[in-house]
């Protein structure tokens, strides 16, 4: 046993763990310690609660007399009575001054609403705002936490202060909840427009609740005259939508007919059922053909309600709608819906089926004897029946013979197809109700079907009918009160007699009437497949009445036009008729009927062009005419001058299509000069072809006669733009400039329209100074005779008459170009400037003026004319030589530089300070000048008025006042 | 106090509308007694002999239509029953006059309407 080992050890599986007994004291003193702090915590916000409550319960017990002695308070109170009221007053102004007892107020008359009506809450009311309570209210809107701006809005609602509507109608639109369907509450309740407001600007769902709510308050308001709802028919917002809905069913405000049925379309269920149920509360019959078409997309209710509508106001026309119905849907509650809704149009239409047992296999025992009456009541039957059957046997006799004559078939063909028709309905049927016994499905559906689906009755045919069968539908009948001149009878009768009648019975067919024949037409088109297409049209065509024939004949021949018209024209000629067609529309939409004669004659020219090429030069300006006209035609579509020739063609074109009188100028190029109208009318597409390319080819000679067009560089450019704005709006005083760029220039041309220019502005001048001459001749001194300008020394001379016509029209009037494009007051504004700041050059444009076509503006170019030129005239007279220059000024005004008003930039050719632009002052005899501007109250020394300020100043100032005029 | 004077039992367990009404019913010329609940009732209407009871039908102890079922089949008393009663009650209300009440008015009350109803009952009698 030596070698045997010991497996077990003395281990211990489970250890308990120590536990130090202080560390548990420890703990049971923590817990006993929280639970008492934990108690006494509970007991003091109790007792304070308590004391708290007694205190408001006290404080109410004081203010319900005082309360009570506002609200009671009469006009007619007695002295004392008064005198109390005001003490009272004075007293709750006290107690408003602490806060717990200013809110104990406000919910003591917040309760108090709750229980008083009539002239007693409205009192309470004006309490409320009287003691500024309602100021609480509105501090808390403030707030950040949603139950105290709830609350506070609920306070301004129930105590109807209106004023807070305008704060209230921002929460809206609230993203929290709670406060916005408050705020929706109060709007609606504070001002009767609320609603309207609250329609117009939620973005917000409105739940079914607040729609109740909503409906509730409004419901509950004594003089509230709703608005027409229909307005909010459109709303993007659906719940909206359906709360109108809702409202307009309500207020029965049935004037919205149209939008309603249009909404039974929505794709919302609910909106949906709103507008069916607002249908059926108007009596909307007009929505019948709307509900049975969406009817097959709606939800279960929906379809639920529809049926209900149409078992409302539908007729028996709707039931063949229902019968579908009850086949189609699978929805159980729909179709028992569906024969409710059929049995509500005919009443018992459809019978009581589930756990009906078939009379037919009860065994009566033979002891029990049927009754005497029963027996004499089925003979009786029966007699009826026959009577009917042979009174229906001839009509259905005559109207078989109908058939026979106007279609032919026989009637075994009439049959065939009926029952192959009802075969396709009998399997869907069987599908429907497999479980139900054959017997008893015949029984249950046949009197409804017979009333409504003759053809459901066609099987039947087949049947042998004896006087048992007979026997049977006369009980079937008596049990289901039908009449016995049920059709089903009939149509069994119809069959056996159609053998006897022939489709040759001259008397039947004297019977016949013509529109009876029109009508039975119709049926061999059903059974168009078992005969021959060509033995039908015969028959057609033979029967038809004469009205039909001749419609039908018309058709052939129009039919022939366009047949024989296809062969003589190309596949060419097609794609030509279609593309004029395009054309044509947008040449017609323009006003081209001025335009194109003009350019008729122009291509008239152009045809004599290329064929003459001599001529080419001598009518150059009209090929230029030619390439804007063509422009003007073709803005829309073309953008060359290619294009002419397309729409020359297409117009052309057209006309020959509908055969009108073609406009002149075509029939001219068309045509020789003595061909026929008429007969160019009738050209071939071939023609029209070959015409519209000769012409392309003329155009495009055209084309290449024409200059090509010239780049120039871009600084080029700018220097001719410079001088073209320089050419507009400057004078003499831009000789310099022109100078310098005339150095700087290398391009030619722009070199000899800089000299040009210059040669222009030194004429200008010229003629100022010579016209100032003539007026200062007596006071100026002979020296003065002698000028420099651009240079060159020249002398005044006297000049005629003609010179100076010609100079004044050399001269240019900035006004003339503003003239151009203005309207006649923005012309008579300019005349008054030109009276203020013309010069000499305006003359020949005031004079143009004068001879204006209109009277208004002649008048006044003449008034103008006749200031400006006593202007000038007193501008340029003698210088009151006797008025003397204050100490000091005439150094001033000599050293003012000329060179600082032109305000010119400083040139670096020195040369061109070679240039005299001074102008001589006139002097008095003792060598002064002539004082003017500054005068000893102003010191500041500025220029000389005799300066005028340059052209562009003036324009600037002008277009200033322009602007300023216009602004009032 | 006169002997023309009427005096009304009123029973309304709300402080605040009993205040007002009595206040009212005071000004127009009443004497009326005010009690809380049920049980205070009895005992008034043994020791006060009111010409007319206005009682709400929810109260403490006893219902406005035990109160009515005591004046009437217990006491034996005819004088007038007005019953006060929230709006929606209607099934109170008529047991209330099946047991004898002889006016209702619904909550809120309106004090005018009230006063109308009191006089057109005391005059009754």
């Amino acid at each position: 046993m030596t070698g045997t080992i010991v497996t077990y050890k003395g281990y211990s599986l489970i250890k308990a763990p120590e536990l130090h007994t202080e560390l548990l004291w420890d703990l049971a003193v923590l817990f006993v310690g929280l639970t008492a702090v934990y108690f006494i915590v509970i007991f003091i916000f109790r007792n304070r609660l308590t004391a708290k409550s007694s205190k408001t319960s006290q404080l109410k017990k004081v203010l319900s007399p005082m309360i009570s002695e506002f609200i009671f308070m009469e006009d007619d109170a007695t002295k004392d009575e008064k005198s109390h009221y005001v003490d009272l007053k004075i007293e709750v102004r006290e107690l408003m001054k602490d806060r717990f007892k200013r809110k104990t107020l406000s919910k003591t008359l917040l309760d108090l609403r709750k229980d008083v009506t009539g002239s007693s809450q409205d009192r309470l009311f004006s309490l409320y705002q009287d003691l500024s309570l309602h100021m609480e209210s509105y501090k808390k809107l403030k707030s950040w936490r949603w139950e105290v701006i709830s609350q506070g809005i609920q306070e301004l609602t129930q105590m109807q202060v209106t004023d807070a509507y305008v704060f209230i109608t921002k929460f809206i639109n609230d993203k929290r909840g709670t406060i916005r369907k408050q705020a929706e509450i109060a709007v609606v309740t504070l001002r009767p427009e609320g609603l309207e407001y609250f329609l117009d600007t939620t973005k917000n769902k409105i739940s079914e609740w607040q729609q109740l709510k909503l409906l509730e308050v409004v419901r509950n308001r004594t003089d509230y005259q709703p608005p027409n709802f229909k307005t909010w028919l459109t709303s993007k917002n659906k719940y909206v939508v359906l709360f109108a809905l809702r409202l307009i069913n309500y207020y029965d405000q049935n004037d919205a007919n149209t939008s309603i049925i249009e909404l039974v379309k929505h794709r919302n269920d609910q909106i949906k059922h709103e507008a069916i149920q607002c249908i059926k509360a108007f009596h909307l019959v007009s929505a019948l053909d709307t509900l049975k078409t969406v009817f097959w997309k709606c939800s279960v209710d929906c379809k639920i309600a529809i049926l209900d509508t149409l078992g409302t106001l539908g007729s028996e026309k709707d039931i063949a709608f229902m019968q579908l119905i009850e086949k189609k849907e699978v929805s159980f509650s729909v179709r028992n819906k569906a024969h409710s809704a059929i049995n509500m149009i005919s009443p018992e239409s459809i019978l009581p089926t589930e756990g009906i047992v078939n009379a037919d296999n009860i065994k009566i025992p033979a002891d029990i004897k049927i009754s005497n009456i029963e027996v004499m009541k089925a003979e009786r039957s029966i007699e009826d029946v026959r009577e009917s059957e042979t009174d229906v046997e001839e009509v259905v006799g005559e109207m078989e013979a109908t058939n026979a004559i106007a279609t032919g078939p026989k009637e075994e063909e009439l049959v065939i197809p009926l029952q192959e028709e009802e075969l396709d309905l009998l399997p869907q049927e069987e599908e429907m109700d497999m479980l139900e016994p054959e017997q008893e499905r015949e029984s249950l559906i046949g009197p409804m079907e017979q009333k409504y689906f003759n053809t459901d009755f066609l099987p039947i045919v087949k049947e042998d009918v004896t006087e048992n069968a007979i026997a049977k539908k006369i009980q079937e009948a008596t049990a289901n009160d039908l009449s016995l001149l049920d059709i089903s009878v009939v149509f069994e009768e119809v069959i056996v007699t159609l053998e006897d009648i022939g489709p040759q019975d001259p008397a039947v067919i004297a019977d016949i009437t013509e529109p009876e024949l029109y009508v039975l037409n119709f049926i061999p088109l059903v059974v168009e497949d078992t005969l021959s297409s060509s033995e039908s049209t015969a028959e057609c065509k033979t029967e038809v009445p004469k009205e039909l024939k001749k419609d039908i004949e018309e058709l052939e021949v129009s039919f022939e036009v366009v047949m024989e018209k296809e062969p003589s024209g190309s596949t060419a000629l097609q794609d030509d008729i279609l593309d004029l067609n395009v054309v044509y529309l947008e040449v017609v939409e323009r006003p081209v009927s001025a335009a194109i004669p003009d350019k008729s004659k122009e291509i008239d020219v152009l045809s004599l062009l290329v064929g003459n090429e001599k001529k080419e030069e001598s009518m150059l300006p009209s090929i230029l005419e030619l390439e804007v006209n063509a422009e003007e035609v073709t803005a829309t579509e073309s953008k060359s001058l290619l294009d002419i020739a397309v729409i020359y063609e297409t117009i052309s074109g057209e006309d020959h299509i509908d055969g009108q009188q073609l406009p002149d100028w075509i029939l001219d190029q068309i045509s020789d000069p003595e061909g026929d109208i008429d007969a160019k009318v009738e050209m071939k597409g071939l023609e029209w072809e070959s015409k519209s390319e000769s012409m392309y080819n003329e155009v495009k000679a055209l084309i290449r006669l024409m200059p090509a067009p010239i780049y120039y560089e871009h600084e080029i450019e700018e220097t001719m733009q410079l001088l073209d704005d320089i050419e507009l709006f400057g004078d003499e005083r831009e000789i310099p400039l022109l100078q310098e760029l005339l150095v700087k220039e290398d391009h030619q041309g722009n070199k000899a329209r800089i000299r040009e220019i210059m040669e222009r502005f030194s004429v200008q001048w010229m003629n100022h100074l010579s016209n100032e001459d003539t007026t200062s001749n007596q006071v100026k001194s002979p020296k003065s005779n002698t000028k420099t300008t651009a240079g060159v020394t020249m002398r005044n001379e006297p000049e005629s008459e003609t010179l100076k016509t010609l100079k004044n029209k050399i001269q240019y009037s900035v006004f003339e170009e503003l003239c151009r494009t203005y309207d006649t007051e923005s012309k008579l504004i300019l005349l008054d400037e030109i009276v203020e700041v013309g010069d000499e050059k305006e003359l020949y444009f005031l004079e143009q003026l004068t001879q204006d076509k209109d009277d208004l503006l002649r008048i006044k170019a003449e008034n103008v004319l006749a200031s400006l030129r006593k202007r000038l005239s007193d501008s340029n007279a003698p210088v009151n030589i006797d008025q003397k220059i204050p100490d000091g000024i005439e150094d001033v005004v000599e050293s003012v530089p000329l060179i600082d008003e032109t305000d010119l930039p400083p040139t670096r050719d020195a040369s061109l300070f070679n240039i005299c632009f001074d102008v001589e002052l006139p002097e008095d005899p003792e060598g002064a000048v002539t004082p003017v501007g500054p005068t000893n109250e102003d010191p500041i020394p500025i220029a000389p008025t005799t300066q005028k300020p340059s052209i562009l100043e003036r324009f600037h100032r002008f277009k200033n006042k322009i602007i300023a005029r216009g602004n009032g | 106090m006169g002997t023309d004077v009427k005096k009304i039992l009123l029973a309304e367990d709300d402080e605040l509308l009993a205040a007002l009404l009595t206040f009212r019913l005071k000004k127009a010329g009443y004497h009326v007694t005010l009690a809380n609940d049920g049980k205070e009732v009895k005992e008034l209407l043994l020791n006060e002999f009111p010409d007319m009871v206005i009682s709400d039908i929810m109260m403490p102890y006893f219902s406005g239509i035990e109160l009515i079922d005591y004046i009437r089949n217990e006491l034996g008393s005819k004088i007038p029953i007005i019953i006060i009663s929230s709006a929606g009650n209607e099934e109170n209300v008529l047991s209330a006059f099946e047991l004898g009440a002889n006016d209702f008015i619904s909550k809120p009350v309106n004090p005018s309407e009230l006063l109308v109803r009191v006089a057109r009952e005391l005059n009754k009698g």
